[in-house]
C-alpha cells in the first residue's frame, strides 16, 4: 500500500497536477462563493476542462473543485451575509454577525482554519476507510450490486425537498432516461424512435449541464436587469490573525465537528448542509455560553465550517469504495468517472490504484492549498462580485454549450442539452427537484443490468435479492434511508435542500 | 394552483402514459431465461404514470378547493417574456452554430444575450463579447483542443485559418 501512496505522491506533485489542483480549488472557491452556483454545478462546469486530461489530473482537479466549492461558500456568507452554498447557512448566522461587529477578518480566519482541519481530518479517514470498505465490497455479485444501486437511489428521499412524490417522480424520470438507447443485454433499441442521436443513450453530462446549469441561467433571465455590486467594507486578513492561545479553547469542538461531518458525509443523502447543521446544533448544545449563538459565536462558526468540509471526505469514501454517490455533487463525480472510462466502486481500487490514491493525495493537498487560495479568493471575489450578471450569464451559457459539445464533438448533443435546460427550468419552476433525475440517470443503467443479471443467475428467482446476507442488509439500509427524512422531520433537523 | 402547473402535471401524465405501450412491446425482445428489454422500463413508466396521475389529481383537487392558492411560484408575463427571449436567443445560437461556426457566432450571441438580459452599456456590449470569445477560443480550442463547430462554406474556410 505504501508504494501506491509513494507513486501517487510523485504523480500528484508533477507540475501539471499541481496546476490542476490550484485552478480547480480556485474555480471551486469562486463558484462556491457565488450564490446561484452550487458545488454540483461547479463540478459539472469543470468537467469539460478535464476532457483532454489524464484521469489522475482530471480527478485531482474535480475533487479540488468540490472541496473548494464547499469552502468558498463561507466567503460571501461572512462578508455579505449571502450563503454561496446551502451548507454555509450556519456560517451566515455566526460569521456575518462577527463581520457586522467589525471582526470580518477574524471570522474569515476561523472559517479558513476550521475548513482546512475538517477537510484534512476527513481525508485521513478516507485513506484508511476506502480500502477496507472496497475489499469487503469485492465479494459483491449482481444481487449485491443491485441492492447497492437501490441504496444509492434511496438518497432520492433526501434530495426531494418539500415533496417526496415529486422527488420520486423526478427519479423515475431519470431511471427512464437511463433506459434510452441500446439495451446492454439484448442489443435492442429502446425509445430511440429511429434516430441515431439516441442510440448511445442520453449522456450524463449533457443532461446534467442542461438540467442544472442551463436551466439556472434561464431562471435568472426572468429577473429584471440589476447591477450587482459588492457593498462590503473589508480591511484585509492581516488585521486579525488568530493566536494559538485562542485556538486551544476550540480544539474539542473542532475535533468533534470534524468527526461528525465525516460520518454524516458518508451517509447517503445527508451532505454538507446536514453535517453543518448537526455540528452547529451540537456545538450550541454543549457550549458553556449558548446565549452567544446567533450573535457571532466562534464555536458555532468553527463547528459549521469544520463539519461541512469534513463531509467531503465522507462522501468521497462511499463514492470510491462502493460507487454510491452520497450527495448531488458526488453524483456528478460519478458521471465524470464514467466519462473517463472508469467505474467508481470496489474494482477501481484494484484496477486503477493510481487514480484512487491520486485522489487521496490530491484531496489532502487541496485542503492545505486552500488555506492560501481562500485568502486569494476573498480578494478576487470582491472584484468578481462587481461583474454584471449579463457577462456572467453569457459565460455560464457558453460553458454549457462547450461542455455538451466536447463529449462527443456532436452538434446534436447541443440540442439535447438545450431540451434538458428547458425541462430543468420547468421542473424548478413547478418545484420538481432535478437532483433525483440526475441520480436516476447516473445509477439507472447499472441498477437495471445488475437486476437482470441477478435474475439470470438465479434462474428467474427474485428471492436472490433478499436471501443473500449482504444484499438483504443493503436493501434494509435502503429502506432506512428512504424513511430517514420522515425521522429527521420528527427530530426537527432541517432538510438538505 | 395556477393553470400552468396543472397543464405541466397533465403533460407529465401524458408523457409517461404514452410511452407505456412502447415499453410493453419491448418486453417481447428477450433471450431465454431473461426478463427482456421491456421489463425494467415498463415498471419505471408504470410507477411514473401512477405518481404523475396522483400529482395531477391532487393539483386538480386543490385548484377546485382554492383556485387562488399557488403551490409553485408563477412567473409574471414580463418574467416569462424575458425567460422565453433568453431561450429563443440560445436556441437561435445553437441552430446557426453549425453553419457559421463558433468564432463568428459566439461574439454575436454574447452581444444579443447580454442585450436580452437588459445590459445597455455600450462599452461593455462592445468589449465583453470579443474578450470572452478570445478567452474561450484560446482556452478550449487552442489549449484543450476541442474542435468547436467550424461552420460550412466560406465560414469553414475562415475557421480553418484559425484552427
Amino acid at each position: 500500500m505504501l508504494e501506491h501512496y509513494w507513486t501517487a505522491l510523485t504523480t500528484v506533485l508533477q507540475p501539471v497536477n499541481l496546476v490542476a489542483i490550484l485552478l480547480g480549488s480556485l474555480w471551486g472557491i469562486v463558484a462556491g462563493a457565488l450564490p446561484g452556483i452550487s458545488a454540483s454545478m461547479a463540478v459539472v462546469l469543470g468537467i469539460p476542462f478535464t476532457f483532454g486530461m489524464q484521469p489522475v489530473t482530471a480527478f485531482s482537479m474535480l475533487v479540488s473543485v468540490y472541496c473548494g466549492a464547499i469552502t468558498g461558500g463561507s466567503i460571501t456568507a461572512i462578508l455579505f451575509g449571502i450563503p454561496g452554498e446551502p451548507s454555509a447557512v450556519c456560517t451566515v448566522v455566526e460569521g456575518h454577525s462577527m463581520a457586522k461587529q467589525g471582526h470580518a477578518a477574524k471570522a474569515m480566519w476561523i472559517a479558513i482554519i476550521a475548513s482546512a482541519v475538517g477537510g484534512v481530518f476527513s481525508v485521513f479517514v478516507m485513506m484508511f476507510a476506502t480500502p477496507l470498505v472496497a475489499t469487503f465490497a469485492l465479494a459483491f455479485g449482481p444481487a449485491e450490486y443491485f441492492a447497492l444501486m437501490v441504496l444509492g437511489l434511496s438518497v432520492v428521499s433526501s434530495l426531494s425537498g418539500r415533496s417526496l412524490t415529486k422527488g420520486f417522480l423526478s427519479c423515475l424520470f431519470g431511471l427512464f432516461l437511463a433506459t434510452v438507447g441500446t439495451d446492454g443485454i439484448t442489443g435492442a433499441e429502446r425509445f430511440t424512435f429511429g434516430t441515431s442521436v439516441l442510440l448511445g443513450g442520453i449522456g450524463f453530462v449533457i443532461a446534467m449541464v442542461g438540467l442544472l446549469a442551463a436551466s439556472e441561467v434561464f431562471a435568472e433571465a426572468e429577473q429584471p436587469f440589476k447591477e450587482k455590486t459588492a457593498s462590503a467594507e473589508y480591511r484585509g486578513l492581516r488585521a486579525e490573525i488568530p493566536r494559538w492561545v485562542e485556538w486551544r479553547r476550540h480544539l474539542g469542538i473542532l475535533g468533534w465537528s470534524s468527526t461528525l461531518g465525516t460520518v454524516v458525509g458518508a451517509l447517503p443523502g445527508a451532505g454538507a448542509t446536514i453535517a453543518s447543521f448537526l455540528a452547529y446544533g451540537e456545538a450550541s448544545r454543549w457550549s458553556k455560553r449558548p446565549e452567544k449563538f446567533g450573535k457571532g459565536a466562534e464555536d458555532g462558526l468553527i463547528a459549521a465550517e469544520a463539519a461541512n468540509n469534513a463531509s467531503t471526505g465522507g462522501s468521497l469514501t462511499v463514492l470510491l469504495a462502493l460507487g454510491i454517490p452520497g450527495s448531488n455533487t458526488t453524483a456528478m463525480l460519478l458521471g465524470a468517472f464514467m466519462i473517463h472510462g472508469l467505474q467508481a466502486g470496489p474494482l477501481l481500487l484494484v484496477q486503477r490504484p493510481d487514480v484512487v490514491y491520486g485522489i487521496f493525495i490530491a484531496a489532502l493537498l487541496t485542503n492545505l492549498i486552500m488555506i492560501l487560495t481562500t485568502i486569494w479568493g476573498v480578494r478576487l471575489f470582491l472584484q468578481l462580485n462587481r461583474l454584471p450578471y449579463s457577462v456572467f450569464a453569457s459565460v455560464i451559457m457558453l460553458l454549457c454549450v462547450i461542455g455538451a459539445f466536447g463529449i462527443n464533438n456532436s452538434v446534436d448533443d447541443l440540442y439535447v442539452m438545450f431540451i434538458f435546460g428547458v425541462i430543468g427550468y420547468l421542473m424548478a419552476k413547478f418545484e420538481y427537484p432535478t437532483a433525483p433525475a440526475v441520480l436516476g440517470l447516473v445509477l439507472g443503467d447499472l441498477a437495471e443490468l445488475s437486476f437482470r443479471r441477478g435474475l439470470v443467475l438465479s434462474q428467474g428467482d427474485p428471492m436472490v435479492f433478499v436471501s443473500r446476507p449482504i444484499s438483504a442488509l443493503l436493501l434494509l439500509l435502503s429502506l432506512v434511508a428512504l424513511f430517514y427524512p420522515l425521522l429527521r422531520k420528527r427530530m426537527g433537523i432541517p432538510a438538505e435542500s | 394552483m395556477g393553470r400552468g402547473e396543472i397543464v405541466f402535471r397533465a403533460l407529465c401524465v401524458l408523457f409517461f402514459a404514452a410511452l407505456l405501450p412502447y415499453a410493453w412491446q419491448l418486453g417481447e425482445i428477450r433471450r431465454f431465461g431473461e426478463v427482456g428489454s421491456g421489463f425494467w422500463p415498463l415498471w419505471v413508466l408504470a410507477f411514473a404514470t401512477v405518481l404523475s396521475l396522483f400529482l395531477f389529481l391532487q393539483g386538480l383537487g386543490s385548484a377546485r378547493r382554492d383556485p387562488r392558492q399557488k403551490t409553485a411560484a408563477q412567473p409574471t408575463s414580463a418574467e416569462a417574456r424575458r425567460c422565453l427571449a433568453a431561450m429563443v436567443i440560445v436556441l437561435a445560437y445553437l441552430l446557426i452554430l453549425p453553419w457559421f461556426g463558433f468564432v463568428i457566432t459566439t461574439p454575436l450571441f454574447i452581444l444579443v444575450f447580454m442585450f436580452g438580459l437588459g445590459e445597455r452599456r455600450v462599452g461593455l456590449l462592445g468589449s465583453a463579447p470579443l474578450l470572452i470569445t478570445i478567452g474561450l477560443f484560446f482556452f478550449f480550442i487552442k489549449f484543450i483542443q476541442i474542435p468547436l463547430p467550424r461552420g460550412s462554406g466560406v465560414f469553414l474556410t475562415f475557421s480553418r485559418m484559425l484552427y
